[in-house]
């Protein structure tokens, strides 16, 4: 529809206050109603406005999964000391990349000062793990995650344009490398609305790394153009994970909940007179936080946890911040039915001293994740939970700086790179796509990021080529106009 | 610029013909009063109300042939309509013309009698075009809508089979028939468009094809029929009467199955309907006899949608409720920010909604008694998760004979062996039970596992350790470099001297003959040699 049809249409207030009453983080209309109903006398904590399910569109069709983690291993893991098994490379010790393979491919400014490109095999020691299909090959940094080879799929053969990391995480969030676009997590909202209407939709959480860090931007988890209620809610690590989540003392919640109607009904004359969203988005959110102010608590109080769990994470569990912490957060998130938790795990750009870097990142990042997973089992949550780990490249095969037996750097490196999915009717136990020798090009069956987007999105019920939003004239999508669901993919 | 001048003019036609017909009108009563009365018309009234006529009625012509030029109209009655007309134009400026000189005088009541004779017809057909036969007198005869019956009536709706010659005639046209061909036939094409024969179905009309055959999704007469009802350009139009769901739906499917025409042409007479030849006619219907019952096979009934005040109410609970697969409104229902809703208002909230229900999720609830037999009574009810309930055998028994139930989830619940026994016996479509924590021993579980080996039982996840390790790492740098890619080849050929004529070669006829590029002197060498390579083999230089 044409956007001024739209707004004389919004200007009948039926219209305006219906679309409000169906978005997806509270029903304006309503509360404006229930403000002046003391309806909640007898639960005075109880929230003021209802739920309404569904989000803008609701599921296309019957979904596989119904939420999904993300692991966004921020910095790019390399994939040739932690996945991607090439026992060739050991005797190609100190070789220069042959043209043949790197087929004049750019080199960033990092490594383009190089004299040469020596070849840096991985000093970890692979193994072979059991799953549905002949056996993988993973490294000595990850066991407990190659334990669970059975329920993982891996996928060798990611790749994607950008060189860097803020184009190439923007591009893996929103699925363009410049950035305004919405990430998965608002569309997921957008899309699929809430299932706990005490929580945020979207729910982020991050963890600092023990390699070198590159910056997070905080439009990663952006709603972009959609409406603001779709962002991304981080929690901070740490004792506090809401600021000023706490009533100040001599504050009440009765009073709280007046200050708040107050509030509401001042914004509310103020939509009424401007029609501005924004201003929906705004109660929306104050909404939130106020069912925010009971739920994190819970959420939080670990004490109800039995030991043999806190163990499985590992021993940083207990320490807010961590990503074992935030592991656990994930899946109690995902027993409350957060649609999208996002974790980020910072430090993997090991452009230097990679081999010291990723054994610590590894330790940090191997147990929480796995317990994770199997956690998530045993519960019975994990088939309609997608898990995704994942950077946003790979780490080329040649050394950045000196190479010696026992340390080498790696540079940034997009034609291939491995991710691994559990869950929520990904197919599990199997191998996706091949690299060639050198890990460097694909030779078969190449994932590129958009087919991933579809794929998930498909897995949640929705349409890749459906789920869209009118901005500036044009129905944007994901998957910009890319993307093709991955059947290979799907159980 | 002209063409729009043109259309004007053309358009407005239908505004100044009233113009002779008032004016003649008004000039034959006054001949006809002076002829009662015995006293002549006076001349300079009569000259000008003559001319009068006459202007007007030339204007009329004019614009009337240049309305024709527009597709809107067209047939018969649209050339009867035209000569007509041009008879009153000439007629009537013959007779003005008539009264200039005394000679002529004598033809001026021929003449106009003639014109008189000529625009009463003329106008009729006019009026046929733009409002129909029978307009005038339409309300003597009231023709009531035929009745679409259904076949189906609560027994199973016939198979809408195409293969069967004549849906065409019989339903599909009378469909046309009865809601589009007053306006859209061969007469009277509003918008160039006839829905009377399948040539006319074909030919289209203004908006382009009417139909895409095979394709209901982008068919225009499918678009503007499911267009809403205020929209200008819904069709048929509001006044007038609409074609029912069925009827639509059943247009739709016609197209869809490639809009065939079997049993030939129909033809639109004085409301009727006569079926052309290739199949024995049926009767044809006139106006006097009782309208007959079209009966139209019926698609299956759409699936009964959940009460939106059953969903709202359960929402207000905050109760998630999400539609989880849109065609058969199948919902999942989870208390996951409700769990404090006690046990009969649960099963209170969901009793609406029973039959919707797949997916249900109590974890973290303390689900009673009635919960769990309205659960259990659940059609839909595909999973159900009572993780973390507490929840005892007792409750489980309570729970016994889910039809439908493939997914049990019962972690970290307070089970005892006997819940074994239950998910033997009774859950029978059970494919899936999550048992971690859930109180039961080895052996009740190792028990299960015997009783019913194709059940999946879900407990702790085993980490297994690696198959084999490589053996430590040794690094060199021995292994050989990758071959370089290949040299180019050169295409030039080898020898100088034609093999099969000794004659010297002509680059132009150059062979590719294992592995090797030979040059020959012309063509017919080429074909001698490749009809006997191995005689030439050797006389290569």
């Amino acid at each position: 529809m044409h956007p001024l049809e739209e707004h004389y249409l919004d200007l009948t207030r039926r219209r305006f206050f219906g679309t409000c009453a169906q978005s997806v983080s509270g029903a304006v209309g309503a509360l404006a109603l229930s403000s002046l109903i003391r309806a909640d006398a007898a639960r005075p904590d109880a929230p003021a406005s209802p739920q309404p399910a569904g989000g803008a569109t609701g599921v296309h069709f019957r979904p596989r999964a119904k939420r999904i983690i993300y692991m966004h291993m921020e910095g790019a893991p390399s994939q040739l000391d932690l996945f991607d098994y090439k026992p060739g490379l050991r005797h190609r010790f100190n070789q220069d990349l042959p043209d043949s393979i790197r087929q004049g491919q750019r080199i960033t400014g990092m490594t383009s000062g190089q004299a040469r490109l020596p070849v840096a095999p991985s000093i970890f020691r692979f193994s072979r793990y059991a799953n549905n299909q002949n056996g993988i090959w993973l490294s000595e940094l990850m066991p407990h995650t190659a334990a669970l080879s059975r329920d993982l799929c891996f996928i060798h053969s990611m790749h994607t344009e950008a060189i860097n990391h803020e184009p190439g995480i923007t591009f893996f969030q929103t699925g363009s490398q410049q950035p305004g676009r919405p990430s998965f997590g608002s569309w997921a909202s957008y899309g699929l609305g809430s299932a706990n209407a005490n929580l945020p939709t979207f729910v982020v959480l991050i963890s600092q790394g023990f390699g070198n860090m590159q910056a997070l931007s905080a439009r990663f988890w952006g709603s972009g153009f959609l409406p603001s209620e779709h962002q991304g809610c981080k929690l901070r690590g740490g004792e506090d994970p809401v600021l000023y989540l706490r009533d100040p003392a001599g504050v009440e919640r009765p009073d709280r909940r007046r200050m708040l109607d107050l509030v509401g009904a001042l914004n509310n004359r103020e939509m009424q007179r401007s029609l501005d969203p924004e201003i929906r988005a705004r109660i929306a959110q104050h909404e939130m936080a106020y069912r925010m102010q009971t739920s994190v608590p819970e959420l939080m109080d670990l004490s109800g946890e039995d030991p043999e769990t806190l163990a499985m994470y590992g021993p940083e569990v207990g320490k807010p911040g961590t990503f074992a912490s935030n592991c656990l957060l994930a899946r109690r998130l995902a027993e409350r039915g957060v649609r999208f938790i996002q974790l980020y795990m910072r430090g993997w750009d090991a452009h230097n001293n990679l081999p010291g870097e990723i054994r610590l990142q590894s330790t940090a990042v191997d147990q929480p994740q796995a317990a994770l997973v199997r956690d998530l089992k045993r519960r019975g949550l994990l088939d309609d939970t997608i898990v995704i780990w994942a950077g946003e490249f790979g780490r080329t095969v040649y050394s950045q700086g000196d190479l010696s037996e026992t340390n080498y750097g790696r540079d940034h490196h997009p034609r291939c790179f491995t991710i691994w999915l559990a869950g929520g009717g990904i197919k599990p136990g199997v191998s996706i796509g091949k690299t060639d020798d050198f890990s460097y090009n694909i030779v078969e069956n190449p994932v590129d990021v958009h087919d991933l987007h579809a794929t998930l999105l498909h897995l949640l019920g929705m349409g890749h080529e459906r789920l869209s939003f009118r901005h500036e004239g044009r129905d944007f999508r994901l998957t910009d106009v890319f993307g093709k669901v991955r059947p290979e993919l799907l159980a | 610029m002209l063409e729009t001048l043109l259309q004007l003019s053309g358009r407005a036609h239908p505004l100044l013909l009233h113009l002779p017909i008032g004016t003649l009108a008004a000039l034959v009563c006054l001949e006809v009063i002076s002829l009662v009365r015995r006293t002549p018309l006076e001349p300079r009234t009569r000259a000008t109300l003559a001319c009068l006529v006459a202007l007007s009625a030339a204007a009329s012509v004019a614009t009337g042939l240049l309305l024709e030029r527009e597709p809107a109209y067209g047939g018969e009655v649209l050339d009867l309509h035209k000569w007509l007309g041009i008879g009153v134009g000439v007629s009537t400026v013959f007779a003005a013309a008539s009264l200039a000189s005394v000679k002529t005088r004598r033809l001026y009541p021929i003449l106009l009698a003639l014109a008189l004779g000529c625009i009463v017809p003329a106008g009729h057909f006019g009026a046929t075009m733009t409002h129909g036969e029978g307009f005038l007198t339409e309300p003597l005869f009231p023709r009531k809508p035929v009745p679409i019956r259904r076949t189906a009536e609560g027994g199973e709706p016939p198979h809408l089979d195409f293969g069967v010659r004549g849906v065409y005639p019989e339903q599909a046209a009378q469909i046309f028939q009865q809601y589009c061909a007053s306006c859209h036939n061969d007469d009277k094409r509003k918008g160039g468009l006839a829905l009377t024969t399948p040539g006319g179905i074909r030919a289209g009309g203004k908006s382009g094809a009417a139909l895409v055959p095979g394709d209901p999704g982008n068919s225009e007469m499918v678009f503007r029929l499911r267009l809403p009802i205020t929209d200008r350009d819904h069709m048929p139009p509001k006044e007038r009467p609409q074609p029912d769901e069925a009827a639509i739906r059943l247009i739709e499917e016609w197209i869809g199955a490639g809009a065939p025409y079997e049993g030939g042409e129909l033809s639109r007479s004085d409301g009727g309907l006569a079926v052309g030849s290739g199949r024995s006619p049926s009767a044809a219907i006139d106006r006097a006899s009782p309208p007959v019952a079209i009966q139209i096979p019926v698609a299956p009934p759409a699936p009964p949608a959940p009460a939106a005040a059953a969903l709202s109410a359960l929402r207000e609970h905050h109760v998630h409720v999400e539609v989880v697969e849109p065609e058969r409104h199948l919902l999942w229902v989870s208390f996951d920010s409700a769990a404090g809703t006690d046990d009969a208002t649960a099963a209170r909230l969901m009793l609406p909604l029973a039959e919707f229900i797949a997916d249900l999720s109590l974890a973290g609830t303390r689900p009673g008694p009635e919960t769990l037999a309205l659960a259990a009574r659940m059609p839909a009810l595909r999973r159900l998760s009572l993780a973390r309930t507490r929840c005892t055998t007792g409750d489980l028994e309570a729970l016994g004979g889910a039809p439908a139930l493939e997914e049990l989830n019962l972690s970290e619940t307070s089970l005892d062996d006997r819940a074994a026994g239950l998910l033997s016996s009774r859950f029978t479509r059970l494919s899936r039970v999550f048992l971690w924590r859930s109180g039961l021993s080895d052996g009740a579980i190792s028990g299960l596992r015997a009783g019913r080996p194709a059940l999946s039982l879900a407990l702790e996840v085993p980490a297994d350790g690696p198959l084999e390790t490589e053996p430590p790492l040794a690094f060199s740098g021995d292994a050989p470099p990758l071959p370089a890619p290949g040299a180019p080849v050169s295409l030039a050929p080898i020898n100088a001297l034609c093999p099969v004529s000794n004659k010297p070669i002509d680059a132009r006829f150059a062979l590719v003959h294992k592995g090797r590029v030979i040059g020959f002197c012309c063509e017919q060498c080429v074909a001698e040699f490749l009809a006997e390579p191995e005689k030439f083999e050797g006389a290569r230089r």
